[in-house]
């Protein structure tokens, strides 16, 4: 991009941004499909891992119970990072999302093999090997899941100032896109298609969802840019 | 008020998992065992979270005395949670579908009460400006995600082991209510509190005194087409791993056995009334001259493991079983008890799968499966390609795989692409790495050597004519060009990806058989 249409950029989505920098209501509506959609693929990819996990380590509820706890164990450690990372770098909030749906989106393409893998390496050893490595197996998807909540909540607060307002309302989307995801994947889905092809979809859509807030970032940091020169 | 906040979302976080969790099972029990009833379940609870969240944050935006509103939400979620083990009964005998939809609508509710504490929780207990806004808010998650691990942990594993999920249930409602309690008293309405109380209190002593009636009373509803008039249910035996139950007829016919609310069989070995079946595991004899080691997957009544036993010439038989509970039935019954104390049999429980996975050097001269229905959930797991590969890997040469159908012409299809020759014989199916259709010579003896608690399993008249024994020695197998004769139309292979039997073969496609056949005509059309 030139510094000729950088400038005319910068005129034209000037107040776009400026409103975007102080105005929740419309932060909070662009993130909303974002976080809905990363909501879908969430739940797409935690029935479609339990699935391949209770064929690798069994259906009875010993697995269940690993799988479960593990899954959400990491979910709660990600939140954790994530309220940090939100405080350090709150300028950063939006690409730190967008990069926690790439690494969700990469490790999801890859994750029936792992899953498989794991299955083979580990289904002979003692209980606690097995939740050992289901933990280690599902730690970098769950933690970038349960961070994208905090950073995103801390991002909204900043403009709306009431904590239980963005959390309200970024929890609603999400949940009611993992209820869509659940939607799809336990009733048509497995009609016409299988589990890896489910599994590779949700990881298009948060790769999907990362590259629109890439876009979106990128615009604001070349607005941002030609408005201090 | 930041402590109080991480409580309140810790507690709220474990009683709806664990409420999550029960639903799973009563919708699962309801619904006998249909793969759709998790996803079901999860949809319902989902939209009701989303939706009481929506609703939270309208209590947050409102700045309302958000403990005062926490003790009076919650104390009528617990009122609703603890209705739950009174209004299942009622709606279950309601017709069908309404019924369903009335649980659903229920689920959703349940779940819907408690997340508006979400956001109230958030508020109550984070920063909403400065530099540790994210810290504040994580700090609160994390302690909800804290309580909703512990939610499988606590009440699905342990709970559940030693509780009814009618118990577990009521322990919700008296959780939620205690929480109202707390709330109130932290908001220092005494007045809410004492009316909260006053609600939530009577109202649990009259689900404590009707919980034991519950999975009778869904039990004799839901199976009523197949009881005869005057059936009640005899033992019911809950675990963490899940629900079984005896039903008495009043005709003194021998007890039918379900698991999760599916039939497994009736305890019965009795070879002259043969009211199970149960010359589809001792054809096996007639063709197998020497079958030493026998591998049984899935145990339930153990009638047939038991009938097997009979046979001196197996000298090892282990019987894996997921569900423990069965041995708890068997002690029940003195025609199976036998099994428990027979020095030759070797009871596991464990994953009929993950069983043979771990035992990768243990072969088998007989593999049996009288596992259960083709549709239920999770029963590509023992039904698939890959299944049926492990098992070849576990015969000994000469040895014969023996699985039930229940009807399903996609078994027979997976079994015909995994083994070179296959049989059946009623609903089950036969296969083996080497040809073992023709009974050999002198196996009339294996049927003679059957002895049951010193008895002959046989009397002389099966050995002639149109006896039981005589049909397997003459005529063990159908016609193979018989073979798909009366199972599913439009017979595919199973793999553990395609989940077949319970998505596109599954038993819905009984009920909607248009829509299903238009499923059929795209699926041909996307995998061209």
């Amino acid at each position: 991009m030139t510094t000729a249409s950088v400038a005319t950029e910068a005129r034209s989505a000037n107040t776009d941004f400026a409103i975007l920098a102080n105005d929740g209501d419309l932060l909070a509506r662009r993130l909303a499909p974002l976080f809905f959609v990363s909501g879908a693929a969430a739940l797409i990819y935690q029935v479609c891992w339990q699935r391949l996990l209770f064929a690798a380590f069994g259906v009875d509820i010993d697995s269940v119970t690993i799988i479960v706890s593990v899954f959400m164990f990491g979910l709660g450690l990600g939140a954790l990072v994530g309220g940090t990372i939100a405080d350090r770098r709150p300028q950063l909030a939006l690409l730190f999302f967008a990069l926690s749906e790439l690494g969700i989106g990469l490790f999801g393409w890859f994750s029936p093999d792992l899953i498989r893998m794991t299955g083979a390496l580990f289904v002979a050893a003692p209980q606690w090997q097995i939740a050992i490595a289901n933990f280690l197996l599902l730690l970098l998807p769950t933690c970038l899941m349960g961070a994208t909540l905090p950073i995103l909540v801390a991002h909204v607060t900043r403009r709306w100032g009431n904590v239980g307002k963005s959390i309200g309302m970024l929890y609603q989307v999400n949940t009611f896109g993992a209820a869509m995801g659940i939607a799809v994947v336990g009733f048509p889905w497995f009609l016409f298609f299988e589990i890896d092809t489910a599994i590779r979809m949700a990881a298009v859509l948060n790769i999907l969802v990362s590259i629109i807030t890439l876009f979106w970032v990128k615009r604001q940091w070349q607005i941002s840019r030609a408005c201090s020169r | 008020m930041a402590n109080f906040a991480c409580l309140l979302s810790l507690i709220i976080g474990f009683l709806s998992l664990s409420q999550e969790i029960l639903w799973v099972r009563v919708v699962t029990f309801i619904s006998k065992g249909l793969p759709q009833s998790f996803a079901l379940v999860l949809f319902c609870f989902l939209v009701g979270i989303a939706a009481g969240a929506a609703i939270g944050k309208r209590f947050c935006e409102r700045h309302t005395d958000l403990l005062r509103t926490s003790a009076m939400v919650l104390a009528v979620a617990a009122m609703v949670d603890l209705s739950v083990v009174l209004l299942l009964p009622v709606l279950v005998q309601i017709l069908r579908p309404v019924g369903f939809v009335g649980i659903m609508l229920l689920v959703t509710l349940t779940a819907l009460l408690k997340s508006i504490m979400f956001p109230i929780a958030h508020h109550l207990g984070a920063q909403p400006s400065g530099a540790r806004i994210g810290r504040s808010v994580s700090r609160v998650y994390f302690f909800n995600i804290i309580g909703s691990t512990l939610g499988p942990i606590v009440t699905g594993y342990i709970l559940l082991d030693y509780l009814t999920f009618e118990r577990c249930l009521w322990l919700i409602g008296l959780g939620t209510g205690a929480l109202s309690l707390l709330c109130a008293a932290r908001g220092r309405t005494l007045t809410l509190g004492l009316a909260s109380a006053a609600g939530v209190l009577p109202l649990a002593i009259l689900v404590w005194s009707m919980a034991p009636s519950v999975v009778p009373t869904i039990a004799i509803a839901t199976q009523k087409e197949d009881f005869p008039p005057g059936s009640r249910i005899e033992h019911v035996v809950q675990n963490r791993h899940g629900i079984i139950y005896t039903a008495t007829a009043p005709d003194g016919e021998p007890d039918w056995v379900f698991g999760g609310n599916v039939y497994d069989g009736r305890v019965a070995v009795d070879m002259q009334e043969n009211i199970n079946g149960l010359e589809r595991p001792l054809v096996l004899l007639a063709v197998h001259p020497q079958p030493h080691r026998v591998l049984v997957i899935g145990l339930s009544t153990g009638a047939w493991a038991r009938i097997l036993s009979a046979s001196p010439r197996i000298k090892e038989l282990v019987a894996v079983e997921i569900n423990p509970g069965y041995l708890q039935v068997i002690r029940g019954y003195p025609q199976v008890a036998g099994l428990l104390s027979d020095p030759r049999v070797e009871i596991v429980a464990d994953d009929g799968r993950r069983w043979l996975r771990r035992h990768r050097d243990d072969t088998f001269d007989l593999i049996v499966m009288n596992t259960s229905f083709f549709w239920r959930a999770y029963a590509t797991n023992l039904l698939s390609r890959e299944f049926m590969q492990l098992v070849a890997a576990h015969l000994k040469p000469g040895g014969i795989l023996a699985i039930n159908s229940t009807y399903s012409s996609d078994v027979l299809e997976t079994a015909r692409q995994v083994f070179p020759f296959v049989e059946r014989r009623a609903n089950f199916i036969y296969a083996s790495k080497v040809d073992f259709a023709r009974p050999p010579a002198g196996a009339e003896q294996a049927f003679r050597e059957l002895r049951l608690n010193d008895k002959p399993v046989f009397e002389e008249s099966a050995f002639h004519g149109d006896g039981l024994v005589r049909s397997m020695i003459d005529s063990p197998f159908m016609p193979r060009d018989q073979q798909y004769a009366g199972l599913t139309p439009a017979p595919g292979v199973i793999t553990d990806q395609n989940l077949l039997v319970e998505y596109a073969h599954g038993n819905l496609r009984k009920l909607l058989p248009r829509f299903y056949e238009a499923v059929a005509q795209v699926r041909t059309f996307i995998h061209r």
